[in-house]
């Protein structure tokens, strides 16, 4: 049955016209509401939030396949997504798939069989760019919270797709957007927002809502707001001219701290000679820990203070304990693993894959100094390893607690030639600052764009690597029965032993594996599903296709596949 | 190091300079050498501009998004005019826009790069064509006069 679908609206409508078009079949599984207790205890077979459990750690429980049947998954399914831009990770719960597409758009698909439930079709605003980015859903209740890349926030009803509220994060007129995928905590839905590229006196954020009501809880400026005497770390700078601390990545959260953790981007224009002042510029490039009952920090970690190359540290964070204490590893642009206590930030040493070429640490864990010549000056072209693009992005590890390592998706570039000038210092304008750029394979590894690496998180010890001729291009799955699933621009995808990186399984897809796969059950069959698709951030599309430009691939497709053992005959 | 102090030597106050008047490269000639852009492509390149590439790029070139560079000024000075437009054109064609590069033909990659053209400077006329493959754009220069 279609049919055209009138939401309740409650949240704070801004003129943007909505529409939700539903297909309604049965639904498969109870639906039974999600809890703050669900999501600390999922159900085995369920994937309930990105990295599945609040530790970050993508690792199920799930032990149907193994290392020595792996070897026999095949297609149980396929779902073509719309166009876009895709990084997207599926969330699965009681036999239900949800799938946010490039723009907003959501569906809900039987998980065993990939039939069409329902489908939210989101509208953006009349000259608003289609198939931009949305990297995912969160669950709370009895509704799925989709970010848009309008920066509204919609609750939708699992059952049906209406929509139950709706209320704007921030302002898209001067160039807000979400890419994030939402998390609940405790009955709200929290999310970071990006694009402070331009100078505005609105600036990132984390903002938090009511999961019931859809009214703002709090909001936290990922920028700093002296107060009195306080120090200014912009270089005596005014608040219009702060620009970056974008949030581009999903919070983890500890239960016993009650804190979440989330990553801040480096401040914008990206080189410090661009925003004309060396000052630290908090809270970029930093680990925000905040309290979820009303987003006050209780303690941030700064990377790199004045960072000067975009070389994010904003990604996700995977709590683990060390030394039997509890602590969290995150890895920004530049492959070094940062270890530290989530109870307060406290450094432990940290571990830098040998990669990049552009700053020294000291022995405990934190910045030392930028190397000779990096930050260079404006106008002339400086060498960097990496590129913008990073040794890894938005791709997101994995943790396994058998091996202790994390599993670390690589794009491996340089720029050989990166030009830094002057922006317009008023409101309305900044922007990057970067005029030039010229991507070219790392020195060191000419042949390879990617790498798959497995680092031990106590002892930095590389486990292995895998080395791709193109860049890995998901994010990594872990599970119980030692096996990484992961992906590369090249269109295969694997399944690896996670002790010794052996390649245990691979298909070739139909488009580049990209986004995060995942994995669930229902009716004792556990599945695996990867999303593949274009675009991407991170430039995942320009540097593969300038850097092997003999490997090719369809333009487009963007498409969830679902893979599963053979049916065993009755 | 003070960031005065850096912009106070010789050689960051010659770049300076450098940069600034590539700020300036729309007021200047800008020749395509070897090709040509039609008054109607760059007609038609403007509409489709807006609806393809403003949502990154900015509706002035004025980049909006971190991922995309400004399309004027000096970025387009740096990275048009000193790079072979084959590659910069392929480039577009290959991945623009991110996740979409499917949705749009031939002619139409043509008037958005006839239109960028335009607006930094390159002269249009009416019976002229820039062409739908880089192998075309090959033997094409940019100078700036």
């Amino acid at each position: 049955m279609l049919g055209q679908m009138t939401g309740r609206l409650r949240g704070g409508l801004t003129g943007v016209a909505l529409g939700a078009l539903a297909c309604l079949a049965p639904v498969a599984g109870s639906g039974a509401p999600v809890t703050q207790e669900t999501l600390l205890d999922p159900a085995p077979q369920d994937w309930l939030q990105w990295r599945r459990t609040f530790d970050g750690w993508a690792h199920s429980p799930l032990d149907q396949i193994t290392k020595e049947n792996v070897g026999s998954l095949t297609l149980a399914w396929g779902w073509a997504m719309l166009p876009g831009s895709q990084e997207v990770v599926p969330i699965v719960h009681d036999g239900v798939m949800y799938i946010a597409n490039p723009g907003g758009s959501v569906q809900a698909l039987d998980a065993k069989t990939g039939d069409l439930i329902w489908e939210y079709r989101h509208e953006t605003p009349e000259g608003f760019r289609e198939g931009m980015m949305n990297r995912g859903l969160a669950l709370w209740g009895d509704n799925v919270f989709i970010a848009t890349p309008d920066a509204e926030m919609i609750a939708l009803d699992t059952k049906s797709g209406q929509i139950v509220w709706q209320t704007t994060i921030a302002s898209r007129e001067v160039g807000k957007s979400i890419t994030a995928a939402p998390i609940a905590v405790d009955g709200k839905v929290i999310v970071g927002v990006q694009g402070c590229f331009r100078f505005y006196e609105e600036k990132c954020a984390v903002v938090a809502f009511d999961a019931q009501t859809g009214a703002q809880a709090w909001r936290t400026d990922t920028v700093q707001r002296e107060e009195g005497d306080g120090e200014n770390t912009w270089g005596g700078q005014p608040w219009l001219l702060r620009g970056g601390g974008d949030v581009w990545t999903t919070a983890t959260y500890d239960p016993d701290l009650d804190l979440i953790y989330i990553g801040v981007s480096q401040a914008k224009p990206w080189s410090r000679l661009s925003r004309g002042q060396d000052g630290d510029s908090l809270y970029t490039s930093s680990t925000l820990a905040l309290d979820p009952k009303d987003g006050s920090i209780q303690w941030y970690r700064q990377y790199i203070p004045g960072e000067t190359n975009d070389m994010d540290e904003a990604f996700e964070h995977i709590l683990v304990d060390i030394d039997g204490e509890p602590s969290y590893v995150n890895m920004g642009k530049l492959a070094i693993l940062w270890r530290g206590s989530r109870v307060d930030g406290t450094p432990l040493p940290a571990f830098d894959m040998g990669l990049q070429d552009q700053i020294d640490l000291n022995a405990d864990g934190t910045f030392a100094t930028y190397r000779d010549g990096k930050i260079g000056e404006l106008g002339v072209p400086v060498m960097l390893c990496p590129s913008t693009t990073g040794f890894r992005a938005w791709r997101s590890m994995a943790f396994n607690p058998d091996t202790r390592a994390v599993y670390v998706p690589m794009s491996i570039n340089c720029d050989e030639a990166v030009v830094y000038g002057e922006v317009e210092m008023v409101e309305g304008g900044g922007g990057n600052g970067k005029f030039a750029e010229n991507r070219i394979a790392h020195p060191d590894d000419p042949d390879h764009l990617g790498r798959i690496a497995a680092l031990n998180i106590d002892t930095g010890a590389l486990l292995w690597e895998k080395r791709l001729r193109t860049p890995a291009n998901t994010g990594m799955l872990s599970t119980d029965t030692g096996l990484i699933f992961a992906g590369d621009w090249d269109r295969n995808f694997w399944a690896l032993d996670a002790q010794t990186g052996a390649e245990l399984w691979r298909t070739r897809l139909p488009q580049a594996a990209q986004g995060m796969p995942i994995t669930y059950e229902v009716d004792g069959v556990q599945y695996i599903a990867i999303p593949v698709g274009t675009g991407g951030y991170s430039w995942s599309t320009s540097v593969p296709t300038q850097l092997a430009p003999e490997v090719k691939r369809p333009e487009g497709g963007n498409a969830m596949m679902v893979f599963a053992l053979p049916a065993q005959p009755s | 190091m003070p960031i005065r102090h850096i912009l106070q030597t010789t050689g960051g106050l010659m770049l300076l300079c450098a940069v600034a008047s590539g700020a300036q490269a729309a007021d200047k000639v800008v020749l395509l050498q070897g090709g040509s852009i039609g008054t109607a492509q760059v007609a038609a390149g403007a509409e489709a501009y807006l609806d393809n590439c403003a949502g990154c790029h900015g509706e002035d070139l004025r980049s909006v998004n971190s991922n995309a560079p400004d399309l004027r000024g000096p970025t387009f000075q740096y990275s048009w005019v000193t790079k072979p437009l084959e590659e910069t054109f392929h480039k577009i064609i290959t991945t623009m826009p991110p996740g979409m590069t499917g949705e749009i033909d031939p002619e139409t990659y043509a008037q958005i790069v006839a239109y960028i053209l335009n607006f930094n400077g390159v002269e249009a006329q009416e019976d002229g064509r820039f062409p739908q493959t880089a192998e075309e754009v090959a033997p094409m220069d940019l100078v700036i006069q």
